[in-house]
């Protein structure tokens, strides 16, 4: 049974009150100017989510916010300049740090952290004539460090875009994949040289099979264990990155991917079996036979973005 | 990794390379959801949520990939893990003590140590058990070896080592363990040259002796260790063969009983003369005794002589036998079955008591003394002496102690 709108309002302002309360310094803050913003971020990230969410839920939420932060941007907005003093003072290293790590040379990185400030003010003024800021959009879910350092990685790919005009990610990512299409088609791989048409051939459909095996059973992953292969995998962070992203551990997130890849063998012999009717040997066979291709084949493959990794850095 | 983890590795790998890009999905977490996620702040259902569009969609993923290693997630989180990983530890060592691969081998080694335990117990009571057997022998049979049948007197010599002499000799010389040859090898010869005159026990006499505590036992044991002390007459050892065989039995047994007696009598009379000193009625009672001693002498004396008195002997025999420990009451003589009751004796932590009406008197006791009142339970009985309290909790009820020249009355 969802909670009835005066019930939330009541929450609302309970909520602002003990967060007022746990706060360090309220800056002055009233629980009902704390209220409005509560109110629309527990719609970001309770209702909008969980319609049916209860009365604990709400409070649990509300309780775990950064209400030191939460009231340092309030009051930012309301135009409280100690409170600008104290957020220039408190997080102005953070915001050259990540405008440092987030751009690609010094000079941009100081324009970066040049920028960013005047985001944060707004330069444009919102319908009730104050400011309107990207400190409007903290929630205080999250700790204020993180979101600048969050919004300073935004505005420094913005800024990139608009004097690149292109996607360094993107483009990587094409030149990379032009590479592999081009070791691939053109038939110099190791196992290309010294293979019959006829092997040839029957390898290709059989890696075909296989691929196409393999697409869906990680497309039949669950949502975590997909993200935890496309960290590892697709992104190429390591164990260690890949856990901390999902929250986790190395070694759990170790233990997740033996898991994961026991469920996609299986998945995809299943997928072999019913297919062409081969039998459980047969499909370990296949997959064992396009593995060991794919062996002789990744060496070169790696090589190749080695050295393309290492132009780039040259240049 | 196995190689069916390679297998699949290697496949996802080369996958991962061929697969395009999925197109952006349009709407991309902003800076605040992107934080609160990487910081794992989220709220459960939102951050299933979010998983799914980081999934798909790469510049989310790399924002929060990037957020998260910036914001020390990766330090963060293997700070947290050794206490929780101390926890699994802990709880998966306890659940794997009781798993059962591990209580597959618990099992069999229960059954191993049982079967040990079984086999050291087997085996460690098979060579105690002649031993035991020969000591009980030895002791209970020691009285009845003195009553030999005459018929095997000539072969006394032979029979020297043998434990079971009231057996045939075919039985006895069957070889015996060492510990049986050693223990018979300190009997003296005299003992086995009395064997045929001390046959005739009678029943009642081999019962009572059997009785005996170990104290009488050895009492009983000392004259025959010492045959010096009380030599056969010559006279009687020599005519033995002339008198009937119920007369030699009578002379053995009127020997032994004065030799015992004579022991016997010598301590109880020291004894009774202290405590004749003591109290008044013991006083009756060491007078009772010492005219028994003279009456065990007398018989002494006249066994001597050769003229053996059989009910003397055996009124003395018995009595040394069954009623050596206690201190005959007084009006025992008399000849009152209530009265032999009424006194008795019992040894507590090395001490004699003598039981007077409801009250265990020790034997050291002087009427001369200061008593002590203490209450069981109290503060001052705790207080005493453990050993004094150890005596006093052995006898029960009311009871006087003399502990260190001091004498108490325990209540």
């Amino acid at each position: 049974m969802s909670l009835t709108p005066k019930q939330i309002d009541d929450l609302m302002l309970a909520g602002a009150r003990r967060a007022l309360a746990r706060a360090g310094n309220a800056r002055a803050l009233d629980a009902q100017y704390l209220t409005g913003r509560l109110r629309a971020v527990t719609d970001k990230y309770i209702f909008k989510h969980d319609p049916a969410a209860d009365a604990a839920a709400i409070d649990s939420f509300l309780d775990g916010l950064h209400a030191d932060a939460l009231c340092l941007v309030l009051a930012c907005e309301r135009g409280d300049d100690h409170a600008w003093n104290d957020l220039f003072e408190g997080f102005g290293a953070t915001v050259r740090s990540a405008a440092r790590s987030a751009s690609s040379n010094e000079a941009m990185a100081d324009d970066v952290a040049q920028s960013i400030w005047a985001e944060l003010h707004g330069l444009k003024s919102r319908e009730d004539g104050k400011p309107g800021g990207k400190l409007a959009y903290y929630s205080g879910v999250g700790s204020l460090g993180g979101w600048l350092r969050a919004v300073v990685g935004q505005l420094a790919i913005d800024q990139h875009r608009r004097q690149t005009k292109l996607v360094q990610a993107e483009e990587d990512s094409d030149l990379d994949r032009m590479a592999l299409d081009e070791t691939d088609g053109n038939g110099d791989g190791t196992f290309q040289q010294s293979a019959t048409p006829e092997d040839l051939l029957s390898i290709n459909l059989a890696s075909a099979d296989v691929e196409k095996a393999l697409a869906q059973a990680l497309a039949e992953l669950p949502d975590e264990d997909r993200l935890l292969m496309k960290l590892y995998y697709f992104d190429g962070l390591r164990l260690k990155e890949a856990g901390a992203v999902l929250g986790v551990h190395e070694a759990t997130a170790s233990r997740r991917l033996t898991r994961i890849h026991g469920e996609v063998r299986q998945k995809v012999e299943s997928t072999l079996m019913k297919e062409h009717g081969w039998t459980k040997a047969e499909a370990a066979r296949s997959l064992s036979e396009v593995a060991a291709q794919l062996q002789t084949d990744v060496e070169p493959m790696l090589l190749a973005q080695s050295d393309s990794t290492v132009q780039r850095s040259m240049t | 990794m196995t190689p069916n983890d390679g297998q699949i590795d290697l496949l996802i790998r080369r996958f991962a390379t061929r697969v395009p890009a999925p197109a952006d999905g349009g709407a991309h977490l902003d800076a605040d959801e992107l934080n609160a996620f990487a910081e794992g702040a989220l709220p459960a259902a939102a951050r299933s949520r979010y998983v799914s569009h980081l999934v798909e969609c790469d510049q989310c993923r790399r924002h929060v990939s990037d957020l998260a290693i910036a914001s020390g997630a990766v330090g963060r989180v293997s700070e947290e893990l050794p206490e929780q990983r101390k926890t699994i530890g802990w709880w998966a060592t306890l659940v794997g003590l009781f798993s059962l691969p591990v209580l597959r081998y618990a099992a069999f080694a229960a059954v191993l140590v049982i079967i040990a335990g079984v086999a050291f117990v087997a085996l460690r009571r098979r060579p105690v058990a002649p031993e035991l057997v020969a000591s009980n022998e030895q002791r209970q049979e020691q009285p009845v070896s003195a009553v030999k049948p005459e018929t095997y007197a000539g072969d006394a010599p032979n029979r020297e080592g043998t434990v079971k002499t009231s057996q045939p000799p075919s039985v006895s010389q069957t070889p015996l363990p060492a510990g049986v040859a050693s223990t018979t090898d300190t009997l003296p010869k005299v003992d086995t040259a009395k064997l045929p005159e001390t046959k005739a026990l009678e029943p009642s006499k081999e019962i009572a002796a059997a009785e005996m505590d170990p104290m009488k036992k050895a009492e009983t044991v000392v004259p025959v260790q010492q045959p010096s002390y009380a030599p056969a007459p010559p006279g009687q050892s020599q005519s033995g063969g002339r008198f009937s065989q119920g007369q030699v039995q009578g002379g053995a047994a009127q020997s032994l009983g004065a030799l015992k007696t004579q022991q016997a009598d010598k301590s109880q009379s020291e004894e009774r003369e202290r405590d004749a000193t003591k109290d008044a009625r013991l006083d009756d009672a060491a007078r009772q005794q010492a005219n028994q001693s003279v009456l065990a002498r007398r018989s002494a004396d006249e066994k001597q002589k050769g003229g053996p008195s059989r009910n003397m002997d055996n009124v003395a025999m018995n009595r040394s036998a069954n009623e050596m420990p206690r201190t005959e009451s007084p009006r025992k003589s008399d000849g009152a079955p209530a009265d032999e009751e009424a006194r008795q004796t019992r040894s507590a932590g090395g001490r004699k008591f003598v039981r007077q009406g409801n009250r265990w008197v020790d034997q050291k006791f002087k009427s001369s003394m200061s008593l002590n009142n203490i209450s069981r339970g109290s503060d001052e009985f705790a207080a005493l002496d453990s050993g004094l309290r150890s005596i006093a909790q052995q006898v029960g009820g009311e009871v006087i102690i003399v502990w260190k020249g001091k004498a108490y009355l325990i209540k």
